[in-house]
């Protein structure tokens, strides 16, 4: 048998869960509609079963006893687990990202470092190689040269620091 | 929102008989109820720091109560011999036939029945019917309780309901 259009709603009404404008609507369906009528007279058997089932009630002594066995239970400590756990859901992101700028941040920093080094070691060591050289030399490598050849065609001091910096910086000769 | 130890002894006071009562409902034995409800306000209190007050303290243990319930469950049920399946096609032969036996009372007969009709449910699609029909739940707290969406909350309880009404029609029809 094919349901009612309007079907979903019963259980809804039924449950209280429409109000307003719906509920006025599905009340003017529910008088032209034995499908519905018939479901919500099932609801109310189901629930005049269920309730003669739960018809029970705790002793008022074991909810003294059991108030009382609270009441002298060691306190609950806010555990590792949950603390992190309620903690995590806040802060961990933010941690995370904070994380990942600190560290790209000390990465660029080292980078940084490591060519300053390089570039006043280099210009230490190696102070009659011209600037034409060294172009040349890049250029027979196809526009990069490692730190290796620099060491053998570095000429001035100067110069070769400012071009040595460019190239670790990826610029081209 | 923070709650302590005396807030929850108040609310064992004024309300720990709906939670006696869906206990109960799920598991359809007064001392076994009784033992489980102990069961749910101890694990409660235990998880007092864990409550931020995102749904009211009853929906709040209303969801702890499931758990335990079920977990409660869980446990009866792996110490038994007999499968889930046996055990819930013996209940609902039983519901049928133990309405012939002479001298009970009908009111109990049918309490009966209508107990291992519920028992006969799923627990996911009992606690649905128990926190609507006997703790007049709306479903937005039972929503919260179970951490479950509307929808589902709604197809539960429809599927839970048709299902009763299979097992308690012939009953009904009996009684006419």
């Amino acid at each position: 048998m094919k349901k009612c259009a309007q079907f979903r709603f019963a259980q809804r009404y039924y449950d209280g869960e429409l109000t307003g404008q719906n509920k006025a609507l599905f009340e003017k369906h529910l008088k032209n509609c034995p499908e519905c009528s018939a479901f919500l007279s099932d609801c109310e058997n189901i629930a005049g079963a269920i309730k003669t089932f739960a018809d029970v009630s705790a002793d008022e002594s074991f909810l003294v006893k059991l108030s009382e066995k609270v009441l002298i239970a060691p306190k609950p400590r806010l555990v590792f687990s949950s603390y992190f756990n309620s903690i995590s859901r806040r802060f961990l992101p933010a941690a995370a990202a904070l994380m990942m700028l600190v560290s790209s941040l000390a990465f660029i920093l080292s980078r940084t470092d490591v060519k300053h080094e390089a570039v006043s070691d280099i210009s230490k060591h190696h102070k009659d190689i011209s600037i034409e050289t060294l172009r040349n030399a890049s250029l027979s490598n196809g526009n990069s040269i490692i730190p290796s050849e620099i060491s053998v065609i570095m000429g001035d001091e100067g110069d070769a620091a400012v071009i040595f910096y460019d190239v670790l910086s990826g610029g081209n000769l | 929102m923070f709650l302590n130890t005396d807030d929850l002894a108040k609310y064992i006071m004024s309300d720990g008989d709906r939670i006696f009562r869906t206990v109960y409902s799920m598991l359809g034995d007064l001392h076994e109820a009784e033992d489980v409800t102990q069961e749910v306000f101890l694990k409660a209190h235990q998880s007092l720091p864990e409550f931020r007050g995102e749904s009211s303290l009853g929906t709040w243990i209303h969801g702890v109560a499931y758990n335990v319930t079920r977990d409660y469950i869980r446990r009866k049920m792996r110490r038994r011999v007999r499968s889930i399946n046996d055990e819930q096609n013996s209940v609902l032969d039983s519901a049928f036939s133990e309405l012939d036996v002479e001298g009970r009372c009908k009111k109990n007969m049918l309490k009966e029945s209508i107990a291992r009709a519920l028992q006969a449910l799923s627990e996911s699609h009992r606690v649905v019917l128990v926190m609507r029909e006997v703790n007049e739940m709306s479903y937005s707290e039972i929503s919260q309780a179970l951490g479950i969406s509307v929808g589902t909350v709604e197809s539960r309880l429809f599927r839970a309901r048709e299902k009763l009404k299979a097992v308690l029609a012939p009953l009904y029809s009996e009684g006419d």
